[in-house]
């Protein structure tokens, strides 16, 4: 479709409104039944919703899976193995044509290693950001951030060894002028 | 409006097609100008953020509250840090009075950055943002900047061999649940 064929829409112009609703809406309603069956934990459903070649690209921390089985081993797996009775709450949902992008939190206890860091029991918020585009009715490309730098900070590990900027915004440090 | 007055649009059959895409246009083109001036080194971002504005980042970044903090430590430090800054979107998504985006900065690491002396390389800095616009201008701002990746491309594992890119690679087994 031409109207998603750029990087960034410019002429909203010449959008079909009543085409892009609807095609936004699809978009919704296929991240939608993908997320209700994560949160069902029917991994046996879960293809019917990703793209056999799915890219789920994350930030350093987090890796890259290059097809929907990598995905399941080296995302969903591990997760499962170091966070138990996961909730997810979507704070902001936003959908375009064929893509849509939210921020979250996933809300877990920590059951078993993380990053070296031996099962603690305690319940960690983990935020995320996720961009869907939405191909033929399945998810084939998923951008995605993770925060594993305040799952570690809340597990008493500072990735960033007091560094982080937050000790600008506390008055801790003072911050860099150019 | 109540149309957005929802986190997560579930109604869609009561979308008007013609002011949604109205609204959207008019988002994307709050942001489009704020990115623009911001890509002049612009000192005039009071056009483009309301004053009390949230620019609230993943840890390692922050959170900002209001203009004047979101200079002083926000731009500013990335000013002092990184040099020649050109931005890149790779995706620009507008929905109502919500956008977001992914892309990528890249900058010449001229000034310390976490504890590391400048070193003339240039880097690429990974982020995702989120925007909720009010009366024309940007009031809340979600971001994720992935300071651990510049880390790392300036030499620095913040995550000490434990990044899970050793499942991707091989090098380790992925646990199992």
């Amino acid at each position: 479709m031409t109207e998603d064929s750029t990087a960034i829409r410019t002429d909203w112009a010449n959008v079909d409104p009543a085409n892009h609703v609807r095609r936004s809406a699809a978009t919704y309603a296929v991240v939608k039944g993908m997320e209700d069956a994560l949160g069902r934990d029917h991994s046996d459903l879960w293809h019917r919703h990703f793209a056999p070649d799915l890219q789920w690209r994350g930030n350093v921390g987090c890796g890259v899976k290059r097809d929907y089985p990598s995905f399941i081993r080296n995302w969903v797996d591990p997760m499962h193995a170091a966070f138990a009775d996961r909730t997810y709450t979507t704070e902001r949902f936003v959908a375009d044509g064929d893509w849509a992008s939210c921020v979250g939190i996933l809300e877990a206890t920590h059951v078993g290693a993380f990053m070296g860091i031996p099962a603690t029991g305690k319940r960690v918020t983990v935020p995320y950001m996720d961009f869907w585009h939405v191909v033929d009715g399945r998810i084939a490309d998923n951008p995605v951030f993770v925060d594993f730098a305040s799952v570690c900070q809340q597990l008493g590990r500072d990735v960033f060894s007091g560094e982080g900027w937050e000790a600008y915004d506390v008055g801790a440090r003072a911050a860099p002028t150019p | 409006m109540t149309k957005d007055s929802t986190d997560i649009r579930t109604d869609w059959d009561n979308v008007d097609p013609v002011a949604h895409v109205r609204r959207s246009a008019a988002t994307y083109g709050v942001v489009k100008d704020m990115e623009d001036a911001l890509g002049r080194a612009s000192n005039s971002m009071q056009d483009h953020f309301t004053p009390d504005f949230l620019w609230r980042g993943n840890v390692g970044c922050g959170t900002k509250r209001g203009l004047a903090e979101f200079r002083r430590n926000w731009q500013l430090p990335i000013r002092a840090a990184f040099a020649d800054r050109t931005y890149t979107t790779d995706r620009f998504l507008a929905d109502g009075d919500w956008a977001s985006c992914y892309g990528v900065l890249e900058g010449t690491h001229v000034g310390t950055f976490m504890g590391i002396p400048a070193t003339g390389k240039r880097v690429q800095i990974p982020y995702m943002d989120f925007w909720r616009i009010e009366d024309g201008r940007i009031a809340d701002n979600p971001v994720f900047v992935d300071f651990a990746s510049v880390c790392l491309q300036l030499g620095r594992d913040v995550f000490g061999g434990e990044g899970w890119e050793a499942f991707d690679s091989g090098a380790r087994e992925a646990p199992k649940p």
